[in-house]
């Protein structure tokens, strides 16, 4: 299987991180930071530096956006994270190999 | 691991610690002689002294040791040591590791030494040698900034050495100072082999907690403490244990000192 040979599967069963890929790949829409450390109880620099890891082996997509917020005129960047085409593969991919472990 | 490994793993911690029970017994029944009777009173005084300071040395090369067999670290570097005679630990050199030491301002030109040995279960460094040793599960399976966050405790462990070892004599001599105290009484010998024990636990958790402690902050600050708090966060989840023990404090506690290091301020961890 390519994903454990290519040394993704590893990465990716980290506990925070699959919470994380699990958490973007189940939303309608790209999230930001905040939200998906919120969603998987994470602080959101835990999140970024999980991310940043994800993005490296190509799993996320993060781009930065300008978001209105309260009390700032010009407002504030945001990371927003949305799956890459590759993530529903590698996700199928660990759940088939986990079920053949067990 | 088989089923007959394990008994057999099992059994030679048993003896292992039975025999290091005894080493213990009798240097606690060295002690009692020295200083709580009257047998040695034809002794002069010097030459009761210079007992005691070689039970101080006694104690420390043989309780310490105790203490580590305990927590399986002892029984780990002994595993290894054997297992690496025959499978030699292949060198790696992580690729920001001069960095990284140049960061915690000590001089590491060594490689990293990756062992395939099935019972080392986490990173260790040797004190004597000055070697760092990775299991190979845990370079494969975590980024290499992971890996450099690791890499930068085991290196706080080096750095603090000194330290750690004054601190662990000064245990010692407390351990010491409290036998010797509980000798004026005349308690039953029992007791004062448990309270003596307790005692130096309770002094030898508290030096090494702190060590670990101190390893993490140095790390989380030579590198990122998100890295180092993602390795905690993937040990918690292999081992399935919270890993509070007699050496290492909780890792839910080692997270949440950890996240101090969000909000940077250069306080020391206890100060």
């Amino acid at each position: 299987m390519k994903i454990v040979d290519d040394g993704t599967a590893k990465l990716v069963m980290h506990p925070a991180r699959f919470k994380i890929l699990q958490c973007i790949s189940g939303a309608s829409a790209p999230l930001f930071v905040e939200q998906i450390a919120e969603s998987v109880g994470e602080h959101p620099r835990l999140v970024s530096h999980h991310l940043d890891i994800l993005q490296e082996i190509g799993l996320v997509n993060c781009k930065y956006e300008i978001a209105k917020a309260k009390g700032s005129a010009r407002g504030i960047a945001v990371r927003l994270c949305s799956p890459t085409a590759k993530l529903p593969q590698v996700l199928s991919d660990i759940a088939k190999a986990v079920t053949e472990v067990k | 691991m088989t089923k007959i490994a394990r008994v057999k793993e099992f059994g030679k911690r048993v003896y292992l610690t039975f025999k290091l029970w005894l080493t213990s017994l009798v240097s606690v029944l060295v002690l009692s002689i020295i200083i709580g009777t009257n047998l040695l009173f034809f002794l002069p005084l010097t030459v009761r002294m210079a007992l005691v300071g070689i039970y101080l040395i006694v104690t420390e090369i043989m309780l310490f040791p105790f203490v580590r067999l305990i927590t399986g670290s002892a029984q780990q570097i002994v595993s290894s040591y054997r297992y690496n005679n025959r499978h030699k630990p292949k060198e790696l050199y992580l690729p920001n590791a001069k960095q990284i030491a140049e960061k915690m301002n000590i001089k590491y030109d060594k490689p990293i030494y990756v062992t395939d040995n099935p019972s080392v279960t986490g990173p260790f460094t040797n004190l004597i040698s000055g070697k760092i040793y990775f299991p190979l599960s845990e370079i494969e399976e975590l980024h290499h900034t992971e890996n450099e966050a690791t890499f930068a405790h085991e290196l706080a462990h080096i750095k603090y050495s000194l330290r750690f070892i004054v601190e662990m004599s000064l245990a010692t001599l407390a351990t010491w100072v409290f036998a010797t105290f509980l000798a004026q009484f005349a308690i039953n010998l029992a007791i004062f082999i448990i309270a003596e024990f307790a005692f130096m636990m309770l002094t030898f958790s508290f030096v090494m907690r702190r060590n670990e402690s101190r390893a993490d902050w140095a790390a989380g600050k030579a590198t990122t403490p998100e890295a180092v708090i993602s390795v905690l966060e993937y040990f918690g989840a292999k081992c399935k244990v919270d890993g509070d023990s007699i050496t290492h404090p909780s890792i839910k506690s080692r997270i949440k000192r950890l996240k101090r290091l969000f909000d940077w301020t250069n306080q020391q961890p206890n100060d």
